[in-house]
């Protein structure tokens, strides 16, 4: 069957552009030594498509030997204790509307939270985020550092809230910390417009935040300062970016401290009078010593998570 | 199901999700991620998977359902993706270079519709019998067909005109 003449090979054709061609046909039409282009280059465009391959299944993550039955029965069983403890819950707050809280807790990673309402919440390690199941009154609860990429929905204000402060926005990307037990939060907006306030209603004093500005809330004195400057490194742990536009050396430091969760040792005088101004993308601490080391002089030795800095500076 | 014998006839399928999300999300490491995630759920449903008669196509189709929801979810972040993936309504055909055939064709098949780039993909890359793609492309038999000519008419006539 490998050759066809002329006539078949007409019909053939005529039968593939209008679909009905079956697989052994088509194969036909692929082996074939007629040179006709189009279909040619087709077939061979298919053939070059079907080497394409993944690289290689990690199968180490085919894992848990635990059956369908298995996770069914666990399933089950925390099912009853959701079921129990939700009664418990309504026994003693009769009045109360049950509310389901959905809770989302990083410790060493960074997690991406898609709401269903479409806002992306990044949040950086050590944090929590609690809102409501369903999540219709756009409400979160932050503890922690975030940034918020939210869904515009004029009708409906996103609202974070975070020890005493509380921002609410439309539609903005911002980054948001609070520590817990700490007096401080501080918000940077990145896009759009974001109104900063306390929970005191008495106090009622909305600050509007825009973009490239920095505003921080003092638990303190009830106040909040805003800030018309942006510091870009406070969501480097996002944007894997660390910026300095002729930054002191010891700002450097703190920021790459931050980062890299290491701790620098050096003594104030030898780096007082450095400056640097330069872009780190997604950075190694090597790469960021080795930096250094090249333009002041500066060497390190590590001590665990201790980097001692050496030199006669600048 | 054993490990063993998922390894053998489930894991080797990840090739054929990874070729349809590659072609999808036009991006390796969104491919990579998405075939490993059906095999992943797939694993975890490897008691019941043996009561799908054809596990490829039935793969293929949650690739599809997944490539989707994702792009969807891209579209919401950026315009400019979608933009990209306007099925070349937008572009300008003349600007197409030829660099050499088989890159002309592959252009010439992003510019066709989504389910016509589907279907041919199917059929050409994955091999599949018109029911199977029915079943990928929630067509019917009929429908499928039909799409398949105007695709591979569509391709030709605008082969012809670089040429």
């Amino acid at each position: 069957m490998k050759n066809i003449n002329k006539t078949d090979q007409k019909e053939l054709l005529d039968k593939f552009y209008n679909g009905e061609t079956s697989l052994d046909e088509e194969k036909l039409l692929e082996t074939g030594d007629d040179q006709l282009s189009p279909e040619k280059d087709l077939f061979r465009f298919f053939e070059s498509e079907r080497k394409v391959a993944p690289p290689s299944f990690p199968l180490e993550k085919l894992e848990g030997r635990h059956s369908f039955l298995f996770a069914a029965k666990i399933a089950a069983s925390l099912a009853l204790l959701v079921l129990f403890g939700y009664m418990l819950f309504n026994y003693f707050s009769k009045d109360a509307e049950p509310v389901q809280w959905v809770e989302v807790n990083t410790e060493t990673d960074q997690k991406i939270i898609n709401l269903s309402d479409g806002s992306i919440v990044t949040l950086n390690k050590n944090g929590s985020l609690k809102y409501q199941e369903g999540f219709a009154d756009r409400l979160v609860y932050l503890e922690g550092e975030a940034f918020f990429d939210v869904k515009r929905d004029e009708a409906r204000p996103f609202k974070v809230l975070t020890g005493k402060a509380t921002t609410e926005v439309l539609g903005t990307s911002f980054y948001l910390r609070w520590l817990p037990g700490s007096a401080k939060v501080e918000l940077e907006v990145s896009e759009g417009k974001v109104a900063f306030s306390s929970h005191d209603r008495n106090l009622n004093e909305r600050v509007f935040v825009v973009a490239g500005e920095r505003a921080v809330y003092d638990e303190q004195s009830n106040t909040i300062r805003r800030f018309e400057s942006f510091d870009p490194n406070l969501i480097a742990w996002k944007t894997k970016q660390l910026q300095f536009e002729d930054a002191p050396l010891k700002k450097l430091l703190e920021d790459a401290e931050g980062y890299f969760g290491v701790e620098f040792a050096f003594e104030e005088a030898v780096i007082s009078n450095c400056r640097f101004s330069g872009t780190f993308d997604d950075p190694t601490l090597e790469q960021l010593l080795d930096a250094l080391k090249y333009v002041f002089d500066i060497t390190h030795e590590m001590q665990n998570s201790k980097v001692i800095l050496k030199g006669s500076g600048c | 199901m054993t490990r063993e014998e998922f390894k053998s006839a489930i894991v080797p399928l990840q090739q054929p999700f990874y070729r349809l999300a590659r072609w999808l999300m036009n991006n390796d490491e969104d491919a990579e991620d998405i075939s490993q995630e059906i095999i992943l759920r797939l694993w975890k449903m490897r008691d019941r998977v043996s009561d799908y008669n054809n596990i490829k196509a039935f793969g293929l189709k949650m690739t599809r359902n997944l490539c989707l929801d994702h792009l969807k979810k891209k579209s919401r972040n950026s315009v400019e993706f979608q933009a990209s993936h306007d099925n070349g309504h937008s572009t300008d055909e003349n600007r197409i270079e030829a660099s050499d055939h088989l890159n002309l064709v592959k252009q010439l098949i992003r510019q066709l519709p989504e389910s016509q780039q589907l279907v041919l993909q199917l059929r050409g890359v994955e091999e599949l019998e018109i029911d199977e793609i029915a079943e990928v492309a929630d067509m019917t038999p009929n429908n499928v067909r039909v799409v398949l000519s105007r695709a591979r008419k569509k391709l030709k006539e605008q082969y012809e005109k670089y040429q």
